[in-house]
């Protein structure tokens, strides 16, 4: 299953890069490279399809390292509204022991309340809703996320701060969990060149286990403009505090393809 | 009737004569209500408000020069002697001489005319005379008065003349408030809000996209380039008046265009305190280069009905909010009548004419595609872009209005006349809204310069036009079209058709532009 999704998105990126149109490089979605996103929905109207594969070096295993490949397909459904389906599929699909699942179905939608001002940051938030779909699957999730978004010249700052209630947790799940993201983006080389952005955000996600204690790390990560409907990303990150289970190194790399 | 000025013993008398001809014939119509005086039913030389050069708009006239009755004298003296025989003992424009001139002087008595002249700019043209342009390519042939007149009795001849206007106080903006521009309109009925939704929208699905990026790649870098240098511009003008400052600027969006970008250059990066400070202009400019884009695509495309998907664009364009009018507005006096107008131009004129050197591009890149399929296009299109590469290299700066679309692309403004106006008026915009940004004397704030854009913005969308017309005193008299106005208005040195460009008839690009008949278009639509 793992290759045939590998295979369509592929297939994907050939059949529309040749028609794609040109993508708002500087939009941070979640996993793209890193988990911060921005206030801002993709334009009204545009279709795009963000996909990749990433790593993590597991403190303890087994196993030692772990895959994943992400898929979303994003839409600008109405003015400042943007949906999301997607999911992501793991190497160890039965080793993982926190949500979603290897193939759980994610579904989100993003609103964005206002334009950025030289005083007002923006302001969105984001609905997700995850689907038991996926290998080992129990249990609905839903997370509400506040997304705040404030600029100086160029450099971004952004906050991020989400709760999920999680529904059909076994004995040693929680019922719910928190997020939280701070970070920034600066196009690299602006005002003369704007197809880099450079990303970085310190983070803390409490497991689903019980007793775990909250992750805590960093990413930082580069979102470069190749075509006008292509981005290709990169980054890495480190949990330097957090549950056994931690990732003290992993690193991820994508493409967003708007069309 | 310029031999006979040379010839007569009072020549230096007719060579200031053609000087005040070419300073005072434009304003003539300038300086009076379009509505009262139709240019249709008496076309009447209009005023080329030539760019005064920076050392003469720093000088200023003496306290009391005006109402001080020895210089008045003394001005009176010498334009008896010197100026009289054509303009007439009482400056009415009727001395011996002006009856064989082909350019009847204008009245000084024309109040309203006389009201509009700077200090400034009577005294350049009393000084520099035909040694300046446009003057000079008129044919005048009056020597400049700088080295014949002391500045002080220069000075009291414009003062003595100034009383044939009937006024007898100083000619101040306090008493001649035409000095200080047509105030900004008050608020109609649009309104903006600090707290907006961000709504960014993407560019029309169909068939004809992308054709330009993949058929014509060397224009689609062109038009990325032009994008930074409208954003580089106003972000760099929100930050700095400063001349050096600004002609970097200049340079690096030259250099920018020349690297032939291959990526649209993300205008929010690269000017962000102006998408956060006057985001509603922001996405006015946008959606019309979507708009812009779209055609392109569109005439680059093998789509067989043109026309139909043209009426899809342009009823998508004008359904947004911040769409512009496709109503002719009056750019030339209406909406370059404010305090601030012509300030960037006159200020800062080799980006101002490098800015209507990417308007004449983006106009002159229809008519290429209206001459035919994209092979055609592909043939063509080099030698224009080539052109226009000519005007980035020396910006022609002798251009005193901006490029029209009729002018440049007129198949397409007679074909497609919504667009063509729509992107006259969006072109009229940048030139008010870096107007504004070139002021900080009048709008030393960012507020203030927001305060003002926000004024000017209302005329230009659609929205304030239809279906109730708010701002139906900013539309362009009787509905002429940019082809007579041009033909109408006394504008200077004016930029080729693309057909003349494709013929090899135009001027030299990269040359001193000068004023010449301009042909009848080559082709028709």
């Amino acid at each position: 299953m793992r290759r045939g999704i590998v295979v369509v998105a592929l297939w994907i990126i050939v059949a529309v890069a040749g028609v794609a149109e040109a993508i708002d490089h500087k939009n941070l979605d979640e996993g793209r490279p890193v988990r911060l996103e921005d206030a801002y929905p993709i334009a009204h109207g545009e279709i795009a399809i963000e996909t990749g594969a990433g790593f993590a070096l597991l403190k303890h295993g087994p196993p030692n390292a772990r895959g994943f490949f992400p898929i979303e397909v994003l839409y600008g459904a109405l003015p400042n509204l943007q949906l999301g389906v997607g999911s992501t599929l793991f190497t160890d699909p039965h080793a993982t022991d926190d949500r979603p699942k290897s193939g759980d179905l994610r579904t989100n939608v993003l609103y964005n309340f206002n334009q950025e001002t030289l005083t007002l940051p923006a302001f969105a938030a984001k609905l997700t809703l995850t689907a038991p779909t996926g290998v080992d699957g129990h249990g609905w999730g839903v997370e509400l996320k506040g997304i705040v978004t404030k600029s100086i010249d160029r450099l971004s700052l952004h906050f991020n701060g989400a709760y999920e209630f999680l529904a059909g947790s076994t004995r040693t799940e929680r019922d719910g969990r928190y997020e939280f993201a701070l970070g920034a983006s600066y196009p690299v080389g602006a005002p003369r060149f704007t197809r880099a952005t450079l990303v970085t955000d310190v983070f803390a996600d409490q497991p689903v286990t019980r007793g775990e204690s909250t992750a805590v790390g960093i990413e930082v990560g580069l979102r470069y403009q190749l075509t006008p409907s292509i981005v290709w990303d990169v980054g890495i990150g480190t949990e330097f505090a957090g549950p056994r289970s931690r990732a003290p190194f992993f690193g991820a790399t994508g493409l967003s393809l708007g069309f | 009737m310029t031999r006979k000025c040379l010839r007569a013993p009072t020549g230096i008398g007719c060579t200031l004569l053609l000087s005040l001809l070419a300073l005072l014939l434009p304003a003539t119509t300038a300086g009076h209500d379009p509505k009262q005086k139709s240019p249709h039913v008496e076309p009447a030389p209009a005023h080329v408000h030539a760019t005064v050069p920076p050392e003469y708009t720093k000088q200023s006239a003496a306290l009391g020069l005006w109402t001080d009755k020895a210089t008045l004298e003394r001005g009176r003296t010498i334009y008896d002697a010197q100026c009289a025989i054509c303009h007439g003992p009482r400056g009415a424009g009727d001395g011996p001489a002006a009856m064989s001139l082909e350019l009847k002087p204008p009245s000084l008595q024309d109040a309203a005319m006389v009201a509009e002249m700077t200090p400034e700019y009577w005294l350049w043209r009393v000084s520099e005379g035909g040694t300046a342009e446009p003057y000079k390519s008129k044919g005048s042939i009056m020597p400049a008065y700088k080295d014949t007149l002391s500045i002080d009795d220069r000075w009291a001849v414009i003062a003595y003349q100034h009383t044939f206007s009937g006024h007898s106080g100083p000619h101040v903006v306090a008493e001649h408030p035409e000095l200080r521009g047509r105030s900004h309109p008050a608020p109609r009925g649009i309104t903006f809000s600090n707290w907006v939704t961000r709504d960014h929208r993407w560019q029309p699905r169909g068939a004809w996209k992308w054709a330009v990026k993949r058929d014509l790649p060397q224009l689609y870098y062109e038009f990325n380039g032009i994008d930074f240098g409208h954003a580089h511009l106003a972000e760099t003008l929100l930050k700095t008046r400063d001349q050096d400052a600004i002609e970097r600027a200049r340079l690096e969006v030259v250099d920018f265009i020349f690297s032939s970008p291959r990526v649209p250059p993300d205008e929010e990066q690269v000017a962000p305190t102006f998408n956060r400070l006057a985001w509603e202009v922001a996405k006015t400019f946008d959606w019309a280069h979507i708009f812009h884009r779209s055609l392109y695509d569109l005439f680059a495309s093998d789509v067989k009905d043109k026309e139909t998907v043209y009426r899809k664009l342009l009823d998508d364009y004008l359904a947004k909010p911040e769409a512009i009018t496709s109503h002719r507005l009056d750019h030339h006096v209406a909406l370059w009548s404010f305090p601030e107008s012509k300030a960037f131009r006159d200020r800062f004129g080799k980006f101002n004419t490098q800015i209507w050197a990417y308007h004449w591009l983006q106009a002159a890149v229809y008519d290429v595609q209206l001459l035919g399929d994209v092979k055609k296009q592909q043939e063509l299109m080099p030698k224009v872009i080539a052109f226009y590469h000519g005007y980035l290299r020396r910006p022609p700066v002798e251009w005193q209005f901006m490029p029209m679309m009729p002018e440049a692309a007129p198949n397409f403004a007679t074909g497609f006349p919504e667009a063509a106006t729509i992107f006259d008026n969006l072109h009229m915009l940048h030139d008010n809204f870096d107007d504004i940004l070139a002021r900080a004397d009048l709008f030393p704030t960012l507020e203030a310069k927001r305060a003002a854009i926000l004024k000017i913005l209302p005329i230009y969308l659609n929205r304030g036009h239809a279906p109730t017309d708010l701002y139906a005193d900013f539309h362009e008299p009787g509905g002429t079209s940019m082809g007579a106005h041009g033909a109408m208005m006394n504008m200077g040195p004016r930029p080729p058709s693309v057909h003349e460009v494709l013929a090899g008839t135009a001027p030299p690009s990269d040359e001193p532009q000068v004023e010449r008949q301009v042909p009848a278009p080559a082709h028709k639509h």
